[in-house]
């Protein structure tokens, strides 16, 4: 190995195996990275994020299981997709990259490290470590140092414990520069793409792009020599020909390092909790539904939720959080929207209360009488349509 | 959401467990024997179809599976049969037409348009997609388009545009018809679920709205998948895919094809149960008297593109900036005319905006017909009416509204506000002399808006494009998006 010594294996945090307890572990790779960050504000998003509980999965067999599985030909595209740009030494790859790039491809050395090391902890923090020297020697501008990274893995701390994230994309250097590419198997056509699935593509593009900058400076090189601008490779059309997008995604990389700045340290929140919270009980597939649940609604009224529209896409707990919300009626079930216009009300049954004429306190008055105006309008052109 | 109204409305839906209309009447026209289409997708397969439901009435539903979609001659045999009936049915409403009149331009339309019912609007997007697919379709050496296939693939194309229009009646995805009739204790996005919106709107008795929602929402009601359906029809897909060996013709296909149309069948009729039972009760609402006047709009849409489907056929892919720049004001346009002809249709509507100060309405107590001012210089008549309305009016003197009862006719102005115990007393003049133009009597009850449902006046576009708007390249001319290379997978 030429980079210097591997890091040492970092035992993790008791804390961490204390509140996950038993139940379905979750490495943070980039997409429950981005997920976390459409509810970092929610605490037990954050406790089990830190934890690194896979919510999809708590729940599994209590009546609040999310729906949450993957379609086999939805991975299987993908899949298919990679390894047709891997075939016959990465040629399709490396014509694109020609083509589109105008890169010179002559020559063209890649490494791939996937498929050499064991598929677990100890298997990323050896490609971690030859993913550094590798990108140590593009830095130096060595002779022998690689065009292509395949199956790069980037090393962070998340809340002071070693992540790593295995790009399923690339680092290529030709002429100086890195850019971080992300394969994609949403199709593009017309010069155009689904804005939903270019967002979080381009999110997970910015994560490795950054992490592949901290990765050169740690190594002594030059973070300006990684590009902002990352590769986008997806097929287009219908069939799986891959086309090449050029996108900046220097936005994004700002907000995943305010993300990855902000992420929640288990060691600090294990201090707020009493000795013995555990998401273990939740998890007990043996032990009945009910007591499960309510294991899950002691620990969520102990750390607090923060129930948003968007959890419905993203977190594995929304069922369990929106019969919460429901029970008290509040004012989240409606959305933000909806939520925004009752400033200072309590509940859903509130403000139907104060729309029927209940007396207001002064922080609810403005919006009682608006409630209470929509009221009376309302029966009176219900009573007219009667007529 | 976006205001009180909505708010009251969510919370009344919370408390008494069920959804609450926002409209007297029914705002879109609704025909009996709809086409209805159900699709489903295999996975990420964004451009095929894995089984295909259709019909126009709820005990005749035409169903079919691809196997594989993935191989395109599967996908397309798939479609051929839905091509058939829908071509004949959609282009035959073309067949009968009038000749309509404008100074001396004269130009035929279509006595009646067709109309597409689909569950929920991401049917609609897979029918752009498989248009995008289909209409472009050409020759190679391996493979020739059949002609029904690329007439239906334009077809989807127009529709999927179509529906952009706001307030068009050619295409209903069903979710957008249940969301613009009733406020339901939910998000947006939870909205979106039909089978959702249908369990808040009628709940089996007895149980509140957001359980029974929470329990439907786990039915799709297609196009996209289920993780766990796909999982359970994947393993079916890998041995009908062996015992084809390679080939897709139709003999060996048929056989093959029982165990996916047996996993498919159920879902399929599952979403087909749902879309009729929302169409019959939403049917049952009277229709408000605007829709006949957007249906003329949609006749002549409809008319415009079966002609040009029948001879040249094509439409660019991406709009120029002069098509785009008219896109945008004519969608904008029949928005402004939709809101307007709905809150003049219906009070529930027209709640919205008394709620806002953009309306008033209440009892006349008094009309002064004969009611004469100077008018920049002579004197003119400008009649008076008198309004004793319940609610405190927010509206300054001098602004200009319109008279629910005929608003498509002359502008009205705020001349007095006076209050009156809770209420006001309003008067409103009218801004012309002429006696043609109607006055309410005295005990009716009138309602003054910002809605006017008058043509309004259209600037040109300039003649040239300004440089600003000129593209470095034009936009690629239509071309067909099937790679002649793979093909049969």
């Amino acid at each position: 190995m030429a980079g210097g010594r591997i890091r040492p294996r970092r035992s993790r945090p008791a804390e961490l195996e204390d509140v996950r307890g038993t139940a379905p572990e979750r490495a943070p790779n980039v997409r429950v990275l981005a997920g976390f960050a459409g509810h970092a504000d929610c605490a037990l998003a954050a406790l089990g994020f830190a934890a690194r509980v896979d919510f999809d999965h708590l729940l599994s067999g209590t009546p609040y299981e999310a729906p949450f599985g993957m379609s086999p030909f939805a991975f299987a595209r993908g899949q298919s997709f990679e390894r047709s740009l891997a075939e016959s030494g990465y040629g399709p790859l490396l014509a694109l990259l020609r083509e589109r790039m105008g890169f010179d491809v002559t020559d063209a050395k890649v490494v791939n490290l996937r498929g050499v090391y064991p598929q677990n902890r100890d298997g990323m923090r050896l490609r971690a470590h030859e993913t550094r020297t590798l990108l140590r020697d593009i830095a130096r501008r060595d002779p022998s140092a690689p065009n292509l990274i395949d199956g790069a893995v980037l090393e962070t701390e998340i809340g002071g414990i070693q992540a790593h994230f295995e790009a399923d994309s690339l680092a290529a250097r030709f002429g100086g520069e890195i850019h971080t590419g992300e394969v994609k198997s949403f199709p593009v056509v017309d010069s155009r793409a689904e804005p939903d699935k270019l967002g979080s593509a381009l999110d997970q593009a910015a994560i490795y792009t950054l992490l592949t900058a901290r990765t050169v400076e740690a190594a002594g090189g030059d973070p300006a020599i990684v590009s902002p601008k990352a590769l986008l490779i997806t097929p287009r059309n219908v069939g799986l020909r891959p086309t090449l997008s050029v996108i900046d995604v220097s936005r994004r990389m700002e907000r995943t390092e305010l993300l990855l700045s902000r992420a929640p340290d288990i060691r600090e929140l294990a201090r707020e909790l009493p000795s013995g919270t555990s998401f273990g009980p939740v998890a007990d597939s043996g032990a009945e539904p009910e007591r499960r649940i309510e294991a899950l609604q002691a620990l969520a009224d102990q750390v607090g939720t923060r129930y948003v529209s968007s959890c419905v896409t993203g977190c594995g707990l929304y069922r369990f959080c929106r019969a919460a919300a429901r029970a008290c009626g509040s004012t989240s079930l409606v959305g933000e929207k909806g939520a925004r216009l009752l400033p200072g009300v309590a509940s859903l049954d509130r403000a139907a209360e104060l729309a029927a004429g209940a007396p207001a306190t002064i922080a609810e008055q403005p919006v009682a009488e608006q409630l209470a105006l929509a009221a009376r309008l309302y029966d009176r052109a219900r009573q007219q349509g009667r007529r | 959401v976006s205001d009180h109204l909505d708010a009251y409305l969510m919370a009344r839906a919370h408390v008494e467990g069920r959804a609450q209309r926002t409209a007297l009447l029914r705002h879109r026209h609704l025909v009996e024997t709809p086409l209805a289409l159900v699709l489903w997708q295999l996975g990420a397969e964004p451009f095929s179809a894995a089984a295909v439901g259709y019909g126009s009435r709820p005990d005749s539903l035409g169903f079919g599976v691809a196997g594989d979609p993935r191989n395109r001659d599967l996908a397309f045999a798939c479609l051929r049969p839905l091509a058939l009936w829908f071509n004949a049915r959609f282009e035959r409403p073309a067949e009968e037409r009038e000749t309509v009149h404008r100074g001396t331009y004269e130009y035929e339309r279509a006595t009646t348009a067709p109309q597409i019912v689909v569950p929920n609007t991401a049917t609609v997007a897979l029918i752009g997609r498989l248009g995008r697919r289909l209409a472009y379709l050409s020759a190679d050496e391996r493979f020739t388009p059949d002609p029904q296939l690329i007439r239906l693939g334009r077809h989807f194309l127009f529709l999927e545009r179509h529906a952009m229009r706001p307030g068009q009646q050619i295409v209903v995805p069903l979710t957008e018809l249940l969301r613009a009739h009733w406020a339901t204790a939910q998000t947006d996005l939870e909205r979106g679920s039909l089978a959702a919106l249908d369990a808040f709107i009628e709940p089996p008795p007895g149980v509140h709205g957001f359980d029974a929602a929470a329990a439907a929402e786990l039915e799709n009601a297609g196009p996209l998948p289920d993780g766990d359906d796909d999982t359970a029809v994947e393993p079916l897909v890998q041995e009908f895919n062996t015992s084809r060996a390679g080939r897709a013709d139709a003999m060996t296909v048929s056989r093959l094809l029982g165990p996916i149309a047996a996993h498919y069948r159920p879902l399929v009729e599952r979403s087909w149960r749902l879309l009729w039972r929302c169409h019959e009760r939403e049917r049952a609402y009277r229709e408000a008297p605007s829709c006949g006047r957007r249906l003329v709009g949609d006749r002549e849409a409809y008319t415009q593109h079966i002609d040009w489907t029948l001879t040249i056929g094509r439409r660019r892919t991406r709009q120029t900036a002069r098509q785009a720049a008219s896109t945008l004001r004519e969608l904008e346009g029949a928005q402004a005319l939709l809101d307007a002809e709905e809150a003049v249709d219906d009070p529930l509507r027209m709640t919205r905006y008394l709620l806002a100060g953009k309306a008033l309405a209440g009892t006349v107590l008094a009309v002064d017909r004969e009611h004469r001012e100077i008018v920049t210089v002579n004197r003119a008549r400008r009649p008076l009416v008198r309004l004793d309305c319940p609610e405190r009016c927010r509206i300054p003197r001098g602004r200009t509204l319109y008279w629910s009862d005929n608003a498509d006719g002359s502008a009205w102005e705020v001349h007095d506000v006076a209050n009156n115990g809770n209420g006001s007393v309003v008067t409103m003049k009218l801004l012309t002399s002429s006696t043609a133009a109607p006055l309410p009597e005295t005990g009716d009850y009138a309602c003054f808006s910002v809605h006017s449902t008058r043509e309004p006046f259209r600037m040109r576009l300039p003649r040239d494009t300004p440089w600003t708007h000129l593209p470095a390249a034009a936009p690629a001319p239509p071309a067909p998006i099937e790679d002649a290379t793979e093909g049969a997978a």
